[in-house]
């Protein structure tokens, strides 16, 4: 089995051109890892998962799973229920505990002891499938929150900040709206807003319009992709394919706990080579 | 609005069943009486029921869980007297009055009630059996002495610990106004309240106080007596005086057999 | 005699004249003080008897007749207890004792006792005639007592005027030569005026249909109306206890239970091992007793709390056990996914906990809190078992003077005043939380149309939701195939904001998200591809 992985990926890797940029990686991570250079994105993976595994007491979830993401780099996980994508995600930001591996966070390695995950997941934003809004708060109270407690904005600070956010994603009229008088797809987009508040490096999209009425997926995959334009990292989990052939600079499909196919979207689309994505996308088309 | 309507209904309909209820077996009662003092009506066919609060040795209390005391020996010896069997009902003190004129619950109190004119009102007593006297109680390290007592202990800090509904409640009342009189359900909550610092003193009947400090509180004396001649009687319905006096023939005989002096001999007399 | 026999430890009351001074009496201090006077001079005279003295009275005093406390009233009966030591020289044959104006009384109940012996443990009792004239209530002995006695005189059915004040006794005793002399030194005794809701509940008696009322055994027993007003204003003394303890417990009660309940969820085994026992000890034991191990067993353990605060302490730590699971079920309730959201935000536990899921912890369990303050409410009635003043005690008082059950159905309405409308309150807001708008009297303006209700469908397409109104997950309940406004606002609000965008399309996404799910369909992907 992990033949056939690291051949896939190794095949994904040569296809994209990329060699050049895999070595650089290597040297680069090497030198951090003996403490000798600081972060920096331009030779260095924002998000970086090494041997990652999970296993919930006897149900693995995720075998030795790697994965690099570059800065401004949209990535979209593909792959059937169960495939351990959503639990991936959540491992980059510590929700899931990883069983083994390293995941890095630019230059520091949450995985690590001594480090004050809550500081690294202000930096990573997240959106869920559930939305998640604080039910007790106004769309604006949700949004400035995390900013006062965490960020120590002041409150006119936090508000201002909110508003702006909450004008990006469509919603200048709602500020003041609860959750629960707002459409799903409100909803979704004042939890976009709130993770963006936080001026996060990276922002994690856990499928984040599986909830939705399709109506009112395209508000929120808009939202998404003006984000990418903009050069927002982000790594998506989604069954939204066409989202994923348009936005992704990178596609990569999951099947039981493992990457087994990752590429451009054309490479992954059109020329799949693992036999269990061309089953997968056989479906589609 | 609904709501209202029923409630009011509900209402109504119990107090008019209460009514046709109590109505009713009031006037049944009432003709047998008339006709002769003698027949009396009973709970229980047969059967003496007593109501009674067994923490008040040595009256009545539960000893290992077996009732004994003077009053139970005694209405045991009445129950035999009048051709029944003794039945013991325990309630708390304060309860066996409403409980005798509301009936339904036992035949008679006999829980070391003294007679009292105010609550001749509501129930009926029997001829008087025990004489007893009042008495106030402290604990050895308290500052009120023997020959302090009758000043000190009316002194507004002095809380004195009486059972609710008692002559001992109204005996503080009445010589120590200045005192906080604190009621409880039962003189032994009166002695634990004293033990623990709750209150000051006791103030009960005298053998009650001697009995107490006697079995649990060695460490406590009395301070205070008070030949108040208190008259213990059983208390009956006022609807029922033919039991009355039924028990008060009972209790004549055993007078003049000699039978009370032999218990007051046993339960009161000091080693 | 069996009084005697119990050999109290006494030392003193060995004369006459100290047992006047020690029998019980409630006179004021002065006349404390007039005695140890008369004391003094009695000691004098028995080294030198000269001439006669004077029968001194030791106490008179009337008993309280007020429901509770040690007042006495006009216009109700008591009873008076007078107490007079006689000289050494003097043996007496009558009284005569003479009453205010206008106070009426039992004279066939009066009794005439001689004390004697021993700390004067020793009754005998008088026998004599007893006859009335007036105010005036004179008793001639069959035979003149022994001189230098101790004599007691119990008037019973004594019922001063209802106006009250200092009520003063004048008497005259006679003596076995029949001369008469005045008994001086009594203590006038003081009477309150009946209060207004005693004149009432005696001008009730009086009434006809209140004596048909009570003509009725039921009705008198628990519905009594002369006693209803008398009992009023005693018990509500009471109901400002109980509601004061409660309003302080609760409080107290509240962040102790959440303590408990953070305990009771704590990664710690230690602090939740000690959670769980307090929780389930305390819940598994009645307060009752939780009530006589605390007044009774703390001061033994030399720990001394007076009662008010000691009950408010025994009640509160109570309710807090109630409390912190009332919260644990709060706190747990909250969607795992509010925990995430917060956490991924970078919030740390305690401020999660603080920000985000106590405030909607505390939305969720006030109908539940609410109930349990009603159960605090009504569980400070147990605090009458050790001494409390609260609704229950006093209306036992009355209860236990009087034999009628009435003070307790007056007590109930003071739980009642408060339990019934927080019942009501608990409704409101379970209804309210549940989602169901209780109908007002007049329909509120703010209707669905400034409040978008939120109905669609989800990812499948297949059933209908309508958002939770606390929770923002969605749940599945019913399928709605029509669109509703919001929805057709929100596809128009779409197309104005991006006039030019491509969009790949709802259907195409829809499509796509419904193959990810079942594979089924054909749609979206293939056509973009």
């Amino acid at each position: 089995m992990t033949d056939v992985k690291t051949t896939a990926m190794h095949g994904a890797a040569e296809a994209a051109g990329e060699q050049a940029q895999q070595e650089r990686v290597e040297a680069v991570t090497e030198a951090v890892e003996h403490g000798e250079v600081r972060f920096d994105a331009a030779t260095q993976p924002i998000v970086r998962i090494k041997n990652l595994s999970k296993a919930f007491d006897d149900n693995v979830v995720l075998r030795d799973i790697n994965l690099d993401v570059w800065r401004g780099e949209v990535v979209v996980v593909l792959g059937p229920s169960g495939s351990g994508k959503s639990t991936m995600l959540r491992c980059i930001n510590l929700l899931e505990t990883p069983t083994g591996g390293e995941v890095w966070f630019e230059d520091t390695e949450i995985t690590g002891k001594k480090v004050d995950i809550n500081k690294v997941r202000a930096k990573l934003g997240m959106v869920f499938q559930s939305f998640n809004l604080f039910p007790h708060l106004s769309a604006k109270h949700n949004v400035m929150l995390a900013q006062q407690k965490v960020l120590k904005r002041s409150k006119e600070e936090a508000e201002r900040i909110a508003i702006e956010r909450l004008s990006e994603v469509g919603l200048a009229d709602r500020v003041d709206y609860k959750p629960s008088q707002l459409s799903g797809g409100q909803q979704q987009r004042v939890a976009i807003a709130r993770a963006l508040a936080m001026d996060p490096h990276v922002m994690l999209f856990d499928e984040a319009t599986s909830a939705l009425d399709p109506e009112l997926v395209r508000d929120v995959l808009g939202v998404m992709r003006n984000l990418a334009k903009k050069g927002m990292t982000m790594i998506v989990v989604t069954h939204e394919m066409g989202f994923a052939r348009d936005v992704a600079d990178r596609v990569i499909f999951m099947e039981g706990g493992l990457i087994v196919e990752e590429g451009t979207p054309e490479q992954v689309f059109d020329n799949p080579k693992s036999e269990r994505t061309k089953d997968f996308l056989g479906h589609i088309s | 609005m609904k709501m209202k309507k029923w409630s009011i209904a509900a209402i109504a309909v119990a107090l008019v069943g209460a009514l046709g209820m109590f109505g009713c077996s009031g006037s049944q009662e009432q003709q047998p009486a008339a006709d002769t003092d003698a027949s009396y009506e009973l709970l229980n066919d047969g059967e003496l029921t007593v109501i009674l609060s067994p923490d008040y040795p040595p009256f009545e209390n539960l000893e290992n869980g077996e009732l004994e005391g003077f009053e139970v020996d005694l209405f045991k010896a009445v129950a035999d007297q009048m051709g029944l069997t003794y039945a013991p009902v325990y309630m708390q003190f304060d309860a066996i009055i409403p409980a005798i004129a509301a009936g339904g619950q036992g035949d008679v109190g006999v829980s070391g009630f003294s007679v009292d004119p105010e609550r001749a009102k509501t129930i009926d007593f029997t001829e008087m059996f025990y004489i007893d006297d009042q008495a106030v109680a402290v604990m050895e390290d308290s500052s009120i002495t023997e020959e302090n007592a009758a000043t000190a202990l009316n002194s507004s800090d002095v809380i004195i610990a009486v059972q609710t509904g008692t002559t001992g409640a109204d005996y503080a009342a009445e010589n120590f106004p200045n005192a906080t009189i604190q009621g409880y359900g039962s003189s032994n909550d009166c002695f634990a309240a004293m033990q623990s610092g709750q209150a000051t003193a006791v103030c009960t009947n005298l053998a009650v106080v001697a009995q107490m400090l006697k079995t649990g509180y060695p460490d406590a004396h009395v301070v205070l007596q008070a030949a108040t001649g208190e008259e213990y009687a059983a208390v009956v319905s006022q609807d029922n005086p033919g039991l009355t006096q039924a028990l008060n023939d009972a209790l004549q005989v055993l007078q003049d057999n000699g039978t009370i002096d032999e218990l007051k001999q046993k339960w009161f007399a000091t080693a | 005699m069996r009084m005697r026999a119990m050999d109290l430890p006494t030392t003193f009351g060995k004369n006459p004249p100290t047992a006047a001074l020690e029998a019980p009496c409630a006179a004021s201090r002065i006349l404390r003080l007039l005695c140890v006077f008369l004391l003094a001079a009695g000691l004098l005279l028995a080294l030198a008897p000269t001439s006669a003295f004077a029968l001194q009275t030791a106490k008179c005093t009337a008993r309280p007749n007020g429901d509770t406390g040690s007042e006495v009233y006009g216009g109700m009966e008591t009873r008076i207890t007078w107490e007079g030591q006689m000289a050494p020289d003097e043996a007496i044959k009558g009284l005569s004792i003479t009453l205010p104006q206008g106070t009426a009384y039992e004279a066939d109940d009066t009794r005439i006792t001689l004390l004697s012996g021993k700390d004067l443990m020793t009754r005998t009792n008088v026998n004599a005639e007893i006859t009335a004239n007036g105010e005036t209530l004179s008793a001639a002995f069959a035979e003149p007592t022994a001189a230098s006695g101790y004599i007691r005189v119990e008037i019973y059915g004594v019922v001063f005027p209802a106006s009250g004040g200092n009520m003063s006794l004048a008497a005259t005793y006679t003596l076995a030569d029949d001369t008469t002399k005045p008994i001086e030194d009594i203590t006038p005794i003081t009477v309150k005026g009946t209060s207004p809701t005693e004149q009432l509940a005696q001008w009730l008696e009086q009434q006809d249909w209140v004596k048909a009322w009570n003509s009725n055994k039921f009705l008198r027993l628990f519905f009594n109306p002369s006693l209803i007003v008398t009992s009023f204003p005693v018990v509500f003394q009471g109901f400002l206890m109980a509601v004061g303890i409660v309003a302080v417990a609760f409080p107290l009660a509240i962040p102790v239970g959440l303590l408990l309940s953070l305990m009771r969820m704590s990664k710690l085994r230690v602090l939740r091992g000690i959670g769980s026992v307090y929780v389930n000890v305390v819940r598994g034991t009645p307060l009752f007793l939780q009530i006589y191990i605390a007044f009774f067993g703390l001061p033994l353990a030399g720990i001394q709390i007076p009662p008010f605060p000691l009950g408010v302490i025994v009640l509160s730590m109570n309710s807090a056990a109630y409390l912190c699971e009332i919260f644990r079920a709060g706190i747990q309730s909250i969607p795992v996914g509010q925990t995430e959201a917060s956490r991924s935000l970078g919030m740390n536990g305690f401020k999660t906990m603080v920000f985000v899921i106590i405030p909607q912890t505390i939305l969720r369990v006030i109908p539940t809190m609410t109930s349990e303050f009603i159960l605090l409410y009504k569980d400070t009635s147990m605090l009458a078992a050790v001494g409390v003043m609260e609704v229950v005690m006093y209306a036992k008082t009355i209860v236990a003077s009087t034999g009628s059950i009435t003070p307790y159905i007056v007590a109930a309405c003071f739980y009642l005043v408060i339990t019934l409308p927080l019942a009501k309150l608990v409704g409101r807001l379970e209804a309210r939380l549940s989602g169901v708008v209780t109908p007002r009297k007049r329909p509120r303006k703010k209707s669905a149309s400034e409040v978008p209700q939120v109905y669609g469908t989800d990812a499948k397409g297949i059933t209908g939701y309508k958002t939770d109104i606390l929770i923002s997950q969605p749940y599945i309940k019913v399928n709605h195939a029509h669109e509703t406004p919001a929805q057709v606002a929100a596809k128009v609000r779409f197309k104005k904001a991006h006039p030019d965008d491509p969009a790949p399309g709802a259907e195409a996404s829809a499509g796509a998200a419904d193959v990810g799910q079942d594979g089924s369909d054909d749609a979206a992907a293939g056509r973009e591809a």
